[in-house]
């Protein structure tokens, strides 16, 4: 549809791209800046020479770390924890939700609303440590993986998405004779895979990110994961081993800036790879259902 | 069909057990949620009973003495009371004033590019922050902003000494809410995105017609397309203005700023799970879960009353 624009409607698009470039470098600069950093000469980095891009390229700080065995292990911790929760929330939440779709259920709006409450109301820090406590679960990987499951949010998304498919594409297995247990897991998980993909990825990711469970139900450093350490690193300026590496290192500053930004960048890569699958499925599970409301 | 015919005869109690009985399976499937909906949704919810207790480690929940609203009169006399109430209240609804319209405005602006691959670019970079963890913006934002940091080092030249972004009281709420800005804004403006594509384009073939501008169009069109979308979204947010996010006022706070930092959720962590003073603690969380449900199910009942008859706005339930 072509239409003429006029003086206001040129002035309108060049106001709207300044202010979309000014955001743009605003949500790019800090990343750049951080990546650029954790590549940089030591000195130049002392002396806050790094403005855009790297000065010289040194990657000592990476090489320190991947020697480092507690941020390996950390690193791996992690990457467990990530797995566990997107596989387990799947397991358990897919069938619930399938249940719940189900407008032959009994109870299953008393069922929803028992949900819903924990959704609307938390109980708070306290009372959910008592409980993880309570669990035997305190001091262990479970109080990372287990607790955090239970999201009313992905039981939504997955329900709205399980009762799209329409009732001819299972009336045939019905017929056969075929259990709600063969439907589900014959025809409905197949056809779900997107909205399962999305909810994988999203329960991977918090996992990922979770600070706030191993704060409070990790004391062993052995189970700690990347959140913890890159604390650590950049808050408390302390490296989960920090005898180690030739000493020279310890005497500069620059390196010190240089491993923190090396952690940073460690811990945003592996979401960064997995970003474009998020971005794509995201846009369609929000169509499916968040938006429907 | 017939099958369906008979079952529609039964009735009572028999058909329940019936229904129960032929889809055993649907029960087994839920119950291993269901169990843990109720262990880590429900416990917490049993063990608020700690407010209302002394409650005691070695004694167990059960077997500690009921003090009925003790610790809520202890609560009200602390000395940091008011300043907890203050810097929660302030905070949550400071950051829901700068933070709520941002996505929309982002939305709308990006709604107007017709160059698809800056569209794209811009969305893809301001989608991305709301994936890392918040553990990593704070620690970007400490790279950038403490006082041997970038920033301050381009601001040397203008200032007598360096700005203590991370450290000065009065810079901490600029921070916090700058940090959750640009973490969430890429996300919510996806949403508000989606549910643009959803606006009849009829509308504005029309609008064109009828000889309206580019402005006048996302004012008048765009704008009430998105609004039950809005609608939701503010509802689903109003509980942060009395419940504000654990996770980065804890990384961003120190000692030096607790005197617009400290608020309700930083202060039950310190009481209960450094002090272990658990009661305590338990009652001070008990009083903003209780205020941040309110505030939801408030927002929600106004507007829906608000909203009555109208296609244009949208509540929860």
């Amino acid at each position: 549809m072509k239409h003429k624009m006029g003086f206001g409607g040129i002035a309108f698009s060049i106001g709207v791209y300044v202010a979309l470039t000014l955001a743009l470098i605003v949500w790019l600069y800090p990343l750049l800046f951080i990546l650029s950093s954790s590549m940089s000469d030591w000195l130049a980095l002392e002396q806050g020479k790094v403005r855009l891009l790297p000065v010289g390229l040194e990657f000592s700080s990476y090489q320190f770390i991947v020697a480092q065995k507690p941020m390996v292990r950390a690193f791996f911790n992690s990457a467990f924890y990530s797995a566990s929760r997107a596989l387990l929330t799947l397991a358990l939440l897919a069938p619930l939700a399938y249940a719940l779709s189900e407008r032959k259920l009994r109870g299953r709006n008393f069922l929803t609303v028992l949900l819903l409450i924990t959704m609307l109301f938390g109980a708070g820090m306290i009372p959910m440590y008592m409980v993880v406590r309570w669990a035997g679960l305190l001091n262990t990987r479970w109080a990372i993986i287990i607790p955090q499951l239970f999201s009313f949010w992905y039981v939504i998304l997955l329900r709205t998405s399980f009762a799209s498919i329409p009732y001819e594409l299972k009336e045939s297995a019905y017929i056969d004779g075929a259990s709600n247990w063969t439907v589900f897991s014959r025809i409905v998980l197949p056809l779900s895979k997107p909205i399962l993909a999305t909810i994988g990825l999203f329960a991977g990711v918090r996992a990922w990110n979770d600070f706030f469970s191993p704060l409070l139900y990790l004391q062993d450093k052995e189970f700690w994961p990347l959140t913890i350490v890159l604390r650590n690193v950049v808050m408390l300026a302390t490296f989960p081993q920090g005898e180690a590496g030739p000493a020279d290192m310890y005497q500069s500053a620059g390196f010190w800036i240089q491993a923190q930004m090396a952690v940073i960048v460690i811990n945003i890569v592996p979401v960064l790879i997995v970003y474009p699958f998020l971005q794509r499925y995201f846009t369609r599970g929000i169509m499916l259902g968040a938006v429907k409301g | 069909m017939t099958q369906r015919i008979e079952l529609a005869k039964r009735k009572g109690l028999s058909q329940f057990l019936f229904d129960f009985w032929r889809d055993y399976d649907l029960y087994l499937m839920l119950l291993p949620g269901l169990a843990g909906f109720l262990l880590f949704g429900y416990g917490p919810m049993y063990g608020l009973i700690m407010a209302f207790k002394d409650f005691n480690l070695v004694r167990g929940l059960a077997e500690s003495a009921w003090v009925g609203f003790r610790w809520f009169d202890d609560f009200y006399n602390d000395p940091y009371f008011f300043r907890l109430i203050r810097n929660t209240l302030l905070l949550g609804t400071f950051n829901l004033i700068w933070g709520f319209p941002m996505p929309i405005i982002l939305a709308l602006l990006l709604n107007e590019i017709r160059i698809i691959w800056f569209r794209r670019l811009v969305q893809s970079v301001s989608f991305f922050p709301y994936f890392i963890a918040v553990i990593t913006v704070v620690s970007i934002m400490w790279m950038l902003f403490r006082s041997d940091g970038i920033v301050n080092r381009i601001l040397a030249p203008f200032t007598e000494e360096y700005v203590g972004f991370l450290t000065d009281p009065a810079w901490f709420r600029t921070m916090y809410i700058g940090s959750d800005i640009w973490q969430y804004t890429g996300y919510f403006a996806t949403i508000y995105l989606a549910a643009l594509t959803a606006i009849d384009p009829v509308l504005y073939e029309a609008a064109i017609m009828d000889g309206a501008n580019r402005w006048q169009r996302m004012w008048n069109i765009t704008l009430p397309g998105i609004l039950p979308t809005i609608t939701i979204l503010f509802i689903l947010s109003v509980g942060t203005m009395v419940s504000v996010g654990f996770e980065r006022v804890f990384l961003l706070y120190s000692p030096a700023t607790y005197e617009t930092a400290d608020v309700l959720p930083t202060y039950v962590y310190r009481r209960g799970i450094m002090g272990y003073n658990f009661s305590y603690a338990t009652a001070v969380g008990l009083i903003d879960s209780v205020a941040a449900t309110a505030m939801v199910l408030a927002a929600n009942t106004i507007l829906r009353r608000v909203g009555r008859g109208s296609d244009s706005t949208a509540t929860i339930w």
